[in-house]
């Protein structure tokens, strides 16, 4: 599986894999808004509908623009 | 962008060498006399920056010690050639815009170093750099690219126009580029790449992979192929 993931990752281009770290990186973002919405708000199962709809919108938001940035690098980047 | 550089004004020997060489050019291509600075690099590299009809060119150090007159010349003439094509103005904003949006990432190592997670060598700060970097490359990508004019060619041409030497024109490129390839020590912001002559940035490892995303310059072996064509 490891090895798998490892060739995978070897086709990526490079641009490509910086815009899965970048998405990996918003994603950590997303983790901590979460963890800070539990905290303030006390409990997770109780602010789910919150929870649920805060990411939902920020992944809708994050995967446009990924959309957007890969059409565009696609377009305009030079491969070194 | 020139405090940025911290771009300082030329010495009378080289101001008086640089004048010789850049006045012929920018009455020949009818723009306004651009003032001329240098600042510390370890590689040959220049860039234009300007608005409002009030730009500079900007040579490194090292390319005073590197590049004859004629090589000289001819990068003068490249960075002319971008005023009058009049992309300096968009990409000096855009560079701007982008490189500060790049910048928050440092600052994000800094902190991460003076609340004790080890020197700028170490795993930890490079880790939060490495995510920083990723939250703030994809928004100073996109104003790169939909905002950044990529006029290389076009400068290109109009410096060979003016100079009418392609192969001095190739062979200064390539002996920049390979220097840049073969010493670079410095980390270039890769927000600021749109306005370098060269592209200085490389892809060494997993931590540079963001730079990937800023690399619209066409490569040197293209540029070199088209004027070929064109006037080979």
């Amino acid at each position: 599986m490891s090895s798998l993931i490892l060739h995978i990752f070897k086709l990526l281009k490079d641009w490509q894999k910086a815009l899965m770290f970048s998405f990996v990186s918003y994603m950590v973002v997303l983790f901590f808004i979460i963890v800070a919405i539990v905290f303030i708000f006390t409990g997770f199962s109780r602010n789910l509908p919150l929870i649920i709809s805060i990411s939902a919108g920020y992944m809708s938001v994050l995967i446009f623009t990924l959309i957007i940035s890969r059409y565009l690098f696609k377009r305009r980047l030079v491969e070194q | 962008m020139l405090r940025w550089y911290k771009c300082q004004t030329l010495g009378p020997e080289n101001e008086k060498m640089i004048s010789a060489l850049l006045f012929p050019i920018t009455s020949k291509l009818s723009i306004p006399y651009p003032k001329v600075y240098t600042f510390d690099s370890s590689v040959p590299i220049a860039f234009t920056v300007g608005v409002a009809k009030r730009y500079a060119i900007v040579l490194s150090k090292n390319t005073f010690d590197i590049m004859d007159e004629d090589e000289l010349k001819m990068v003068l003439a490249c960075e002319a050639a971008k005023i009058r094509d009049g992309s300096v103005p968009i990409n000096t904003v855009v560079s701007l815009i982008a490189g500060s949006i790049i910048s928050m990432s440092t600052i994000i190592m800094w902190m991460a170093m003076l609340a004790g997670f080890g020197q700028e060598k170490d795993i930890a700060p490079r880790i939060a750099r490495f995510l920083a970097l990723g939250l703030v490359s994809l928004p100073a990508a996109l104003i790169v690219h939909l905002f950044g004019v990529n006029s290389v060619l076009r400068s290109d041409e109009i410096a060979l126009l003016n100079v009418k030497n392609e192969k001095l024109f190739r062979e200064t490129l390539k002996r920049m580029n390979n220097y840049i390839e073969l010493h670079c020590t410095e980390n270039f912001n890769p927000g600021h790449v749109n306005i370098f002559l060269i592209n200085p940035l490389k892809v060494k490892d997993l931590f540079d992979i963001y730079s990937s995303m800023f690399i619209i310059k066409p490569d040197l072996e293209y540029r070199i192929k088209t004027i070929e064509n064109k006037y080979g």
